[in-house]
């Protein structure tokens, strides 16, 4: 067996967890995930959070302000890693958690768990960068690949990274995707991951290039046909931390306080309680520090960027 | 502060090279480039960047690095940055027969590549920090299709007070923070009565109040019409908008580097309030600038180069940017 606590505490102090380690823990966490359905049933009280983005020290910060996965239930809606520079053990400590807790957290897929999409935005370079090859980026790959699609809390919740999509209109449909892959570039299991709600009146084209934007009208009949009263999903960054749309049946939530460690906005987890009230939780950056209280700047990049 | 604001160049550098790479630049339509000219834009910036290494390894690395970890996010701002400048220049070209185009703080911009075959009777001078210009110069003059683009000689031979003195392009080092060596510089090298283009691209950024409004002042009273166009980040003015202030930490604790006057001018309208001698001044933030100005031909190209992961960090990323067009 792996001393789960003792991986926890090397992570959570942004320690170098040795290959072997992550081999498997990332087999473990496989076999753990082939067992969930592509739509997790899941209890309330429940917790749930946007967005990560590699920022550890972000994610720290929220369980500590959220009351802990020793208490507390959470779904987090995906994007764990890229873009941030602790991609690796944000994903890492969430995985240990999972193991360590297996009915305390849930874990979606996101857009950005897939091998396409980390090569471009980070998480490949961070872990070529710390381990100098790239076999625990394939590690972790494969069990992106068993990530779930969505969740539905107490018949009532539907959550999902981006959105829906104009190919499954039911979660029974979404149900049957056979979603051990690599995501693909279109279809119900991209869109899933990929669409954004606009004031649209009817199914568009995505800005970002893939999934579709969807308006009030495909969320109200979403709703109606699945008897389900609300929308969770992530995807997109909310200066706010979050934002209801289309009368509160749907709700974005953002994970990632000053995202990038540049866009200056706030993060929200929403904690779902038994009579299904929505309470959110507003967080802001901290700054990593050392043992002394120096502050660390969280980059091996010799800048941020901006357009100079 | 000299050096790092130089350095700042080979940000800009490995910015475009990066969107060339992918595809987002040259934008054939919105730059007006011909097919040869589409092609040699992309051949001139390689070789640039080639020929960068044999003069400084260690800036070569850093751009070459830099260019190839660019994420899309930054390449759409590059794209927008690049063709909005772009499209200002050649409206002012295309409507005047002969115009002079004044570059401040050219670091290695090469936009005078194109424009000088696009417009015949056009004059262009390239003004930057000693340092900067002379690794340009080195680099014109190295690069086989650079130099021969411009007619230029492999040595410099000629005795010229520029680095690179012709009759229809210029290259000269000047401290643009020094209002008389600005000014006899820009007494020798342009024509008081000529249509001239001003560009300032992330310039005034890095100067302090006093010495940038001098320099508007001056070189707008220098010429008797012209086009400043200035492209330079804003630091926001919404109440809870904290993007300037964590981009004056960010780049202070990474680099040293220090805009002055980045919360000063924290809105368009503030940053355009410079310029007020100008009866005619338009200012954009680059968002309105991507929304308005790019045609959904073009954001469909832009959209099968690369999936683009979020949207709304773009959005507050170039709202934070403008681009001010001032006419006199």
């Amino acid at each position: 067996m792996m001393d789960l606590d003792k991986i926890i505490a090397s992570l959570r102090d942004g320690k170098h967890i040795p290959e072997e380690t992550v081999f498997r823990l990332c087999l473990n966490s496989q076999e753990l995930l082939m067992n969930e359905g592509n739509v997790t049933q899941v209890d309330t009280p429940v917790t749930i959070c946007g967005d990560i983005h590699g920022q550890l020290h972000d994610l720290l910060t929220l369980f500590e302000k959220s009351g802990g996965v020793e208490k507390t239930r959470y779904i987090f809606l995906g994007d764990f890693v890229d873009r941030g520079f602790y991609s690796l053990e944000s994903f890492l400590l969430l995985l240990c958690y999972k193991l360590r807790y297996p009915d305390r957290i849930t874990l979606i897929r996101g857009n950005h768990e897939t091998r396409q999409i980390t090569k471009v935005y980070g998480f490949y370079d961070e872990v070529v960068r710390k381990y100098g090859n790239s076999n625990v980026w394939r590690y972790c790959c494969e069990v992106f690949d068993y990530l779930s699609l969505g969740a539905i809390i107490n018949n009532s919740i539907f959550c999902v990274h981006g959105g829906l999509s104009p190919d499954m209109t039911t979660v029974d449909e979404i149900r049957t995707i056979d979603r051990k892959q690599e995501v693909p570039h279109e279809g119900a299991m991209c869109d899933l991951l990929w669409s954004d709600p606009e004031d649209v009146d009817t199914w568009s084209l995505s800005p970002r290039g893939a999934g579709f934007l969807f308006g009030k009208r495909e969320v109200d009949q979403f709703l109606e046909k699945n008897n389900v009263e609300l929308i969770a999903r992530a995807h997109q960054l909310v200066m706010e931390g979050y934002k209801e749309m289309f009368d509160g049946g749907l709700v974005t939530v953002w994970s990632a306080p000053n995202y990038c460690y540049r866009c200056g906005n706030v993060a929200a987890v929403l904690k779902i309680d038994d009579d299904l009230n929505r309470e959110y939780t507003i967080f802001e950056a901290v700054q990593a520090q050392n043992e002394v209280g120096n502050a660390i700047i969280p980059t091996k990049k010799s800048q941020m960027d901006y357009f100079l | 502060m000299e050096r790092i604001i130089q350095q700042t160049d080979y940000d800009a550098l490995s910015c475009k090279l990066a969107a060339i790479s992918v595809g987002y630049l040259p934008s054939s339509g919105l730059q007006r480039l011909s097919v040869d000219l589409s092609k040699k834009y992309t051949e001139w910036h390689r070789s640039y960047l080639i020929t960068l290494k044999k003069f400084s390894r260690r800036a070569f690395g850093k751009v070459d690095k830099a260019m190839r970890s660019s994420f899309p996010v930054m390449n759409y701002g590059t794209y927008l940055r690049t063709v909005g400048i772009d499209a200002a220049i050649l409206e002012f070209l295309v409507a005047n027969e002969k115009v002079q185009v004044v570059n401040l703080g050219c670091g290695s911009d090469l936009r005078m590549l194109p424009l000088l075959q696009m417009f015949p009777h056009l004059a262009y001078v390239d003004i930057d920090y000693n340092e900067s210009v002379e690794l340009k110069n080195s680099i014109l003059r190295e690069s086989e299709i650079l130099r021969t683009s411009l007619g230029l000689s492999k040595e410099d031979t000629a005795k010229s007070p520029f680095l690179i003195d012709q009759e229809r392009y210029k290259l000269a080092a000047c401290d643009l923070n020094d209002i008389t060596e600005t000014t006899r510089l820009l007494d020798v090298c342009t024509k008081r009565e000529i249509p001239t283009i001003v560009i300032s691209e992330c310039l005034l950024c890095y100067m302090h109040n006093n010495e940038s409004q001098l320099l508007i002042n001056t070189i707008m009273s220098k010429f008797s019409h012209g086009l400043w166009i200035s492209y330079d980040p804003i630091g926001g003015s919404q109440p809870n908008d904290r993007f300037g202030a964590i981009m004056q930490s960010n780049l202070k604790e990474s680099r040293n580097l220090e805009m002055p006057t980045l919360m000063t001018y924290n809105s368009k309208e503030k940053y355009a309030s410079r310029w007020s001698a100008a009866p005619n001044v338009i200012v954009n933030d680059m968002w309105e600038i991507f929304n308005a100005q790019i045609p959904e031909s073009e954001r469909k190209r832009l959209r099968s180069l690369q999936f683009l992961d979020e949207l709304e960090e773009l959005k507050v990323m170039q709202t934070h940017y403008i681009l001010m067009k001032a006419q006199w």
